[in-house]
């Protein structure tokens, strides 16, 4: 073989190389790489149409960033509440395969065909290990404060590519927190309400100073009284953050202000055992609002409104121009694009909103 | 039932008895001084006589709270959920002649669970919770009971199978209940009412839950020699002319009021049921007159002084069916190693 043959040769392989190459990226659908809360980076197809949300809370960014059309299977919660459903009913028909945290329905998940699962590490895990959809994680744990919420925002952001509803939603996030620090900044010490976040039905499980609420409490200007229990130590799973705390410890507290999650303040106030609370006593005991979510989680929305919620419950004085109907009815529409009638928003903040987990399970 | 004097330890049962009174004097006394508040032993005496005799109230209306509506119900809960469970165990035990026992083999336990996770998953209020724990608990041993009556050879065989039945059954309800709980609060709740806790304990719970459990005591308390006659085993006990079946229903009515009585007020708390009694027969042998008492005053005793555990040990609860079995396995297998019990 002389070496004109052998040129020759080299050409035209290259040349069919090149064609070869050239169908092959002709042919396979556009990619790009995304990096998760985690920092693992993740091959996508791109536009990204079909995402499956497995996180608790997160699903509200879906109407935040606009992106409810790039979803193909979302949370039972998300499925089940009663605001959602007011203004989007067709969330019904999208699969939720993930129930409850560790619980996956692999088959329902791979009907859905979602190009890309984004969930917490345990869910994450169980979906890598038994298909092949690629998984971004999240990092949600419940000391999860404003800056972590701002980069959860952001990577979905990048997820859907929806940046500039980001921003927009993170300026929402910014603006409100300050103005709620512009009024209650200065208020001194020994003015400031303590305030006791007593859940379930015996009002006694709280979040405690190491989780999110510590710094929502701080915002509004209170004493978060549980500061020094620790309780952010599960990251995930049953207990997220939660604790039962004594009786006596509470009645110690002595709380200006006492919010429930259940039941209603008039049976506290009937209640002999809270009786010596100042909270009975001056009938300061409020049922927490609930939005798409409830409010005591560290979600986009309750970022936002909870804290000013608390602000103006504590110290109305303080907040007389803030008419929280309205601020809830402004956020929601605004931000999610849901427009809130007067009595949605009163009963959001009266808390008479609720998740319904019953009788929302499976495709309609 | 003869006493094996080569086991156990077998003191004098009278001695033993004046001092478990004492000791659970003492124990109570200090369960009142103690707590997450640190209030001054001087002040909790003062606050606590100011109840019967006329004292000038010199401390605020939270301390008097804290001792009245907290730590004194809980107190009580304490006493009657322990000793309650402790002799329906004991009871039980010498009925179906099994050490391995305890007041929740009918499936009381099994019951309550479904009907708290019901009550929390529709009304989440605690006196529904508690109801519907009672209710559930005495409908599961109900539907026990009714099945064990379908084949009438063996009733003690037929009465635990019938309760592994309807056990399994509740439980799956529960599972199931757990399962489609909202994960985020409800199932929590239902998780936390399952370990167990005196943390819900108040007075009105006392006013209407003591007089039943301390009447289902005193009851078993009374039968106790009837209990011998059955550990004899069926035939003996019906060739010396009693009637076992009714003793049987008497002692299983009893223990499930208790159980269900003592389920909803504290959650399921395992354990003392099944051991106490062990622990009341490696002192006193297991002629159940003399156990019985003492497994009532062990029970209250031992239960008293896990539930202070459980309140002031750290800032938040521990549940306390996690520090019965914590605190009780180490000390039951100490004493079985050290004195091989009669049974």
């Amino acid at each position: 073989m002389n070496s004109r043959t052998t040129v020759n040769f080299i050409v035209t392989i290259v040349f069919i190389f090149t064609i070869l190459a050239g169908q092959a990226v002709a042919k396979s659908p556009a990619v790009r790489t995304i990096s998760d809360m985690t920092g693992r980076q993740i091959t996508v197809p791109d536009p990204l149409t079909r995402v499956a949300l497995f996180g608790g809370p997160t699903g509200q960014i879906a109407y935040i960033l606009g992106a409810r059309n790039q979803l193909c299977a979302v949370t039972s919660t998300l499925r089940g509440s009663d605001l959602v459903l007011a203004f989007d009913p067709s969330i019904q028909k999208l699969p939720a395969p993930r129930s409850t945290s560790g619980h996956v329905n692999i088959e329902e998940l791979l009907l859905a065909d979602p190009q890309l699962v984004i969930a917490g590490t345990f869910d994450g895990t169980i979906v890598e290990k038994k298909t092949r959809i690629p998984v971004a994680y999240t990092e949600s744990n419940m000391n999860h404060g404003l800056d972590l919420l701002k980069r959860e925002m952001r990577f979905y952001a990048d997820v859907f590519q929806k940046q500039a509803r980001a921003e927009k939603y993170i300026a929402y996030l910014e603006k409100t927190i300050s103005f709620i620090k512009s009024r209650t900044k200065d208020i001194p010490q020994s003015e400031r309400k303590t305030l006791f976040n007593g859940y379930g039905p015996n009002h006694l499980v709280t979040l405690g100073g190491d989780t999110f609420m510590h710094e929502r409490i701080e915002i509004a200007g209170c004493i978060d009284t549980a500061a020094a229990v620790n309780s952010a130590g599960v990251k995930e799973g049953l207990h997220s953050g939660l604790i039962e705390i004594s009786m006596e410890k509470a009645l110690g507290w002595n709380p200006d202000i006492l919010v429930i999650d259940s039941g209603d303040p008039n049976e506290v106030y009937k209640d002999p055992k809270w009786k010596s609370i100042k909270a009975v006593q001056n009938k300061k005991v409020y049922k927490q609002p609930v939005g798409v979510f409830i409010w005591d989680r560290p979600t986009a929305e309750a970022a936002v409104l909870h804290p000013l919620w608390l602000a103006k419950t504590a110290y109305p004085e303080r907040f007389k121009d803030v008419n929280l109907v309205k601020e809830v009815q402004r956020f929601y529409r605004e931000i999610m694009g849901f427009n809130l009638t007067r009595d949605l928003a009163e009963a959001v903040l009266a808390g008479k909103l609720g998740i319904r987990f019953v009788g929302n399970s499976g495709r309609k | 039932m003869q006493s094996n004097k080569e086991t156990g330890i077998h003191l004098n049962p009278v001695k033993l008895q004046v001092f478990l009174v004492l000791l659970l004097l003492g124990v109570s006394v200090a369960a009142l001084m103690a707590g997450q508040l640190r209030i001054h032993p001087y002040e909790v005496v003062r606050i606590l006589l100011s109840g019967i005799f006329p004292i000038e109230k010199t401390w605020s209306p939270t301390l008097e709270s804290v001792l009245f509506d907290v730590r004194l119900p809980r107190l009580l809960a304490g006493l009657l959920v322990g000793a309650g469970l402790s002799v329906s165990g004991a009871a039980f035990q010498g009925l179906f002649r099994n050490p391995l026992v305890s007041p929740h083999i009918l499936g009381v336990s099994a019951g309550a669970g479904l009907g708290a996770a019901l009550a929390i998953l529709f009304f989440g209020k605690i006196f529904m919770v508690q109801l519907f724990s009672f209710l559930f608990g005495l409908l599961a041993v109900l539907m026990t009971y009714s099945l064990s009556r379908v084949y009438r050879t063996t009733p003690v065989l037929m009465l635990v199978l019938s309760g592994m039945i309807v056990g399994a059954l509740f439980s799956a309800a529960t599972s199931l209940l757990k399962y489609i709980a909202d994960p985020v609060n409800q199932m929590p709740s239902i998780v936390f009412w399952m370990l167990g806790s005196l943390n819900n304990a108040s007075n009105k719970d006392m006013i209407i839950a003591g007089p039943v459990m301390l009447a289902g005591i005193t009851v078993l308390l009374l039968i106790r020699w009837r209990i011998n006659l059955l550990a004899m085993g069926e035939e003996e006990a019906r060739s010396l002319g009693i009637d076992t079946g009714r003793i049987r229903a008497v002692i299983i009515v009893c223990a499930t009021i208790i159980a269900a009585s003592a389920v909803s007020i504290s959650g399921i708390i395992g354990w003392i049921g099944l051991v106490i009694p062990h622990i009341g027969r490696i002192l006193v042998g297991p002629d159940n007159k003399k156990l019985l008492p003492v497994a009532t005053l062990i029970g209250a005793i031992y239960l008293v002084v896990v539930d202070t555990i459980a309140r002031t040990a750290i800032e938040s609860e521990i549940p306390i069916g996690i520090l019965t079995a914590i605190v009780g396995a180490p000390i039951f297998a100490y004493l079985l190693r050290k004195n091989r019990s009669g049974w």
